[in-house]
């Protein structure tokens, strides 16, 4: 349906008062190139802060392991230079897992045009993390290190409602409603073009020229067949030479290629962000920030730690059911909050008739009741609704302002000849709330939506035998990647 | 008359017998698995099953998914043998509903003190938080000789890898064709086809890691007669074969006539006719593409049973051989979302029908009824997705039913599923595709319900 109204008035509607994603003030922004259809191959990659600019760097024949590692390398020291400093910054001490850890009070944030770029820098960490760095042809210490950091962060990314990677396609189609399907909601030219067409164009035009534009990782505009020609000079000038002093002079046109690739999704990118940044945060976007922080902080200790960051290739069947429950509270909580944040992401919530909202006209703060032959008190509000309410009695709702508190249970509903419904609602407790009790004469909404937490699941540290192969043994617990063994180890 | 087909009962009863050795034949560690479609009657041998181990002096553990599944387990336990002892661990907040009270039932909290019964029931959840509790303070329950587990296809591994330290042998019994865990966040998918998947059935990972795990299935349906076996086939592997314990013609519905004055109640009347006559009636709206929560397909399931409470329907069957007036509590409405439910709950409470059942899909899985009225998962859909198409869904709808089924949908309904099918996504370790899965059972059930199809 907005859908449908955004196609009327040309151009994408907002579906948020707020802004429900964190926008450090100096995120580390990276634009990517991937090599044709080479996963784990970047053929270009800019990187910077906005007011810093972006380094290009372009490693020439990205299939030559030298060039490549050569390019990564500059590269990995730009970036584990940033990334690890935050780390050290100010911050708090908290306990994790039983040990101490230093959270840094500043978000490590880093900006990618769209979740593709996400996954080739997931690819590559994969590809660097476990290099060996003795032997014949050793890698740069530093490589494997990057990989970690990669690998992890391309990890943590499928959090739902995280902040520590951002992508703007993600970031512009959370927050506004296109006309577009699934497909080309990828395109970062298109969304942009759909948020703000020029002046006097309609927003279905805009898109479908935007569209052209290559924004990567993958080369799908032609600008593969480009490279490939001035990448075919660059071989058959160095003449199998790897020497930087010769590769150096020879990469010029293909750095002002890729320049101007890396130039343009560069500027939408920062575009696409500051535009958002001109909204309000949402309140609860500082609780998710702190979580990402924690699991930040957490994953620096664990690259310092004995294993170097070393983790496991596939998770234990216990790791992955605890690491499902996770997703599915941290996806829960991030739709609870945005809604009770923002009255706008409460609307299709009222509309699916799981919340209710109107004009409080009594409140009965000292009513009591009898439960178990004690009388308990039991606070009652009444409010109206101007649309009918289907709600089946005794439903658990939560206040907006109390959404971490006790429930509410809905007591009568009574139509009202104006169509809407006076509706009675109990307070399941005699706590006072921290927000006090609903003011007659206020509006007020009341969901089935809370920030609660909601119930996890606990796994025995051993594999019961159901849950082992008859004839396969477990790695090494000491590349433990969720700290599952140390956890229980505490529990003991 | 022979109110029953003597063979498809014989079968069953080997396969029972079967699994039964299987089961008190492990001798370490081990299980069994035993497949059955919709009422099969299940819990009924779960009960006997439990009999059969407490006779041989086995202490054994009954688990189940949900709450409601585990009262009627405590129920049907209780009653098979009075004098045994049947321990209930609840969840915090949960209460024993009166009609699953028994005097041998004895409520357990903490749970941790059941250790010594005999025969102890509960969640899944409940037993796995007692056998292994979060909070190293707190005492554990101690191991049985048996667990036994029902409904374990609706079971999830991680769910299951909780509680399966508690007894060395194992018997999974489910249903393979309703709906399968699930997750709503996508990043879930990650783990499909790989051993350490959390999301595929706790049979699933048992056979799995020990593939030598003796797979049975039962061969018969007690609830449904040959007119619902007949749909019912749709949802399962063409090997499973099984049959209707109930000879054709013992169930019937009679109704009384009543004046039909206008086109929609004679509508409505003819698919009453229909399914009371082959078991089926499939009623459409006219072709619209309409919101989930469609009030004129609720509108006309409303209309629909204030015309069948008119008409006096009036049931025999195997177990109720003189006519009786049907009971509108036993007639459930089955739909696919929650605001479906709230809405049919509201009008069907309007007009003085309160005791029809109306829920999902997920939480009618285990229940019976005489009548079911089926909110079509399709209905008034553009696109079929991977939720609406999901065969679990329409299996429980269309499996609730003793008497006859009505499905309530919309006319364009049947070409969502007559186009080519979308291609869908492939996991390496995986052959079964959900989706087409989906595709392939809703357009055998269109086909099935091609002859008692009614245009409101």
């Amino acid at each position: 349906m907005l859908a449908a109204r955004a196609h009327l008035d040309g151009r994408a509607l907002r579906t948020a008062q707020l802004r429900h994603r964190a926008l450090a003030s100096e995120p580390f922004g990276i634009v990517a190139w991937q090599l044709g259809a080479e996963p784990y191959t970047i053929a270009a990659l800019g990187a910077g802060t906005r007011a810093g600019g972006y380094e290009l760097h372009v490693p020439g024949f990205p299939l030559n392991r030298d060039l490549l590692f050569a390019a990564t390398l500059v590269f990995a020291e730009q970036f584990c230079t940033w990334f690890e400093s935050v780390a050290a910054g100010p911050g708090q001490e908290t306990t994790h897992f039983g040990g101490s850890l230093h959270v840094p009070d500043e978000l490590p944030q880093i900006l990618v045009a769209n979740v593709e770029t996400i996954g080739l820098l997931g690819r590559l960490g994969r590809r660097l993390a476990y290099l060996p760095t003795d032997g014949d042809r050793p890698a740069d210490p530093l490589l494997p290190r990057l990989g970690r950091h990669l690998m992890w962060i391309a990890d943590y990314a499928q959090t739902p409602g995280q902040q520590l990677i951002v992508a703007a396609t993600d970031l512009l189609a959370s927050h506004w409603q296109t006309a577009m399907s699934t497909y080309e909601l990828g395109s970062l030219a298109a969304l942009d073009a759909w948020v703000d067409p020029p002046a006097g164009t309609h927003a279905f035009h805009a898109a479908a020229r935007a569209e052209r534009f290559p924004v990567g990782p993958r080369p799908e505009h032609g600008e593969g067949d480009e490279a490939q020609q001035l990448m075919q000079a660059f071989n058959a000038a160095r003449a199998g030479s790897v020497d930087p002093g010769v590769v150096t002079t020879l990469l010029g046109p293909l750095r002002t290629f890729y320049d101007g690739l890396v130039a343009g999704t560069w500027e939408l990118m920062w575009l696409a962000a500051e535009r958002e940044r001109a909204w309000p945060e949402a309140p609860s976007v500082e609780r998710r920030a702190r979580e990402d922080r924690i699991a930040y902080a957490a994953h620096v200790a664990w690259m310092d730690g004995p294993v170097q960051g070393r983790r496991r290739a596939r998770r234990t069947p216990r790791a992955a059911a605890l690491r499902l429950g996770e997703l599915e509270a941290a996806q829960s909580m991030c739709v609870a909050e945005e809604a009770i944040d923002d009255p706008l992401r409460m609307t299709p919530v009222l509309l699916a008739g799981k919340a209710l909202a109107g004009e409080i006209i009594a409140c009965e703060a000292d009513r009591r009741e009898r439960i178990n032959n004690r009388n308990l008190k039991r606070p009652r509000v009444t409010l109206q609704t101007d649309e009918p309410c289907v709600m089946p009695i005794g439903k658990g709702l939560w206040w907006t302002r109390a959404a971490g508190e006790k429930e509410w249970t809905v007591e009568r509903i009574a139509p009202m000849e104006t169509g809407g419904s006076t509706i009675a609602l109990v307070l399941q407790t005699n706590r006072q709330l921290s927000a006090g009790l609903p003011v007659v004469g206020e509006r007020a909404c009341f969901s089935e939506l809370n920030t609660r937490d909601s119930h996890s699941l606990y796994l025995p540290s051993a594999a019961p035998w159901t849950h082992r192969p008859a004839d396969s043994s477990f790695a090494d617990p000491s590349t433990d990647i969720e700290h599952t063994d140390t956890e229980n180890e505490e529990a003991a | 008359m022979t109110h029953f087909d003597q063979t498809v009962i014989d079968a069953a009863d080997t396969i029972a017998r079967a699994v039964r050795e299987d089961f008190m034949g492990i001798a370490d560690e081990g299980a069994v698995t035993l497949t059955a479609i919709a009422g099969a009657g299940k819990s009924t041998f779960v009960r006997d099953t439990v009999n059969t181990c407490t006779s041989a002096g086995m202490r054994v553990a009954v688990a189940a998914p949900t709450n409601e599944q585990v009262f009627s387990l405590v129920a049907s336990i209780a009653d098979s043998d009075p004098a045994q002892a049947v321990a209930y661990v609840p969840a915090q907040r949960v209460e024993l509903p009166a009609w699953a009270q028994r005097p041998n039932v004895q409520i357990v909290r903490p749970a941790h003190q059941a250790g010594n019964a005999t025969v102890v029931v509960g969640t899944i959840d409940k037993l796995a938080a007692a056998r292994n509790p979060r909070n190293s303070g707190v005492p554990k329950l101690g191991t049985f000789d048996a667990l036994i587990m029902d409904e374990s296809y609706q079971a999830s591994a991680g769910r299951y890898y909780a509680v399966a330290d508690i007894a060395p042998r194992h018997l999974c019994v489910g249903d393979g064709g309703q709906i399968h865990p699930f997750t709503t966040v996508e990043a879930g998918m990650q783990w499909r086809g790989l051993g350490e998947d959390p999301l595929q059935t706790a049979v699933g990972v048992l056979r799995a890691n020990h593939p030598e795990t003796p797979l049975h299935r039962f061969p018969i349906t007690r609830r449904l007669d040959s007119r619902g076996a007949h749909i019912a086939r749709c949802f399962y592997p063409s090997d499973h074969v099984f049959g209707a314990a109930v000879a054709d013609g013992v169930r019937q519905m009679m109704l009384g006539s009543m004046v039909a004055p206008t086109a929609r109640d004679r509508a409505l009347d003819h698919a009453l006719d229909l399914a009371t006559e082959r078991g089926w009636a499939h009623l459409e709206l006219p072709a619209r593409q309409v919101l989930t929560c469609d009030p004129d397909t609720a509108e006309a399931i409303v209309d629909l049973l204030i015309r069948l409470r008119g008409r006096n329907a009036r049931l025999v069957c195997e177990r109720q051989r003189t006519p009786a007036p049907l009971e509108f509590a036993r007639v459930a409405v089955g739909v696919a979302h929650n605001d479906q439910k709230d809405l049919m709950r509201a009008l069907l409470d309007a007009v003085g029908l309160t005791t029809v059942v109306v829920d999902t899909a997920n939480r009618l899985q285990g229940l019976e009824f005489d009548i079911c009225i089926c909110w079509h998962p399709l209905a008034g859909l553009d696109e079929a997705d991977e939720f609406h198409l999901e065969a679990g869904r329409m299996c429980v709808l269309c499996t609730r039913h003793r008497h006859a089924c009505i499905v309530v949908g919309r006319a364009g309904d049947r070409e969502v599923v007559e186009t080519l099918p979308p291609s869908t996504p492939a996991w390496p370790g995986i052959d079964a595709d959900m989706i087409l899965n989906g595709w392939d059972a809703h357009r055998g059930v269109f086909a099935g319900l091609e002859q008692v199809r009614v245009a409101l």
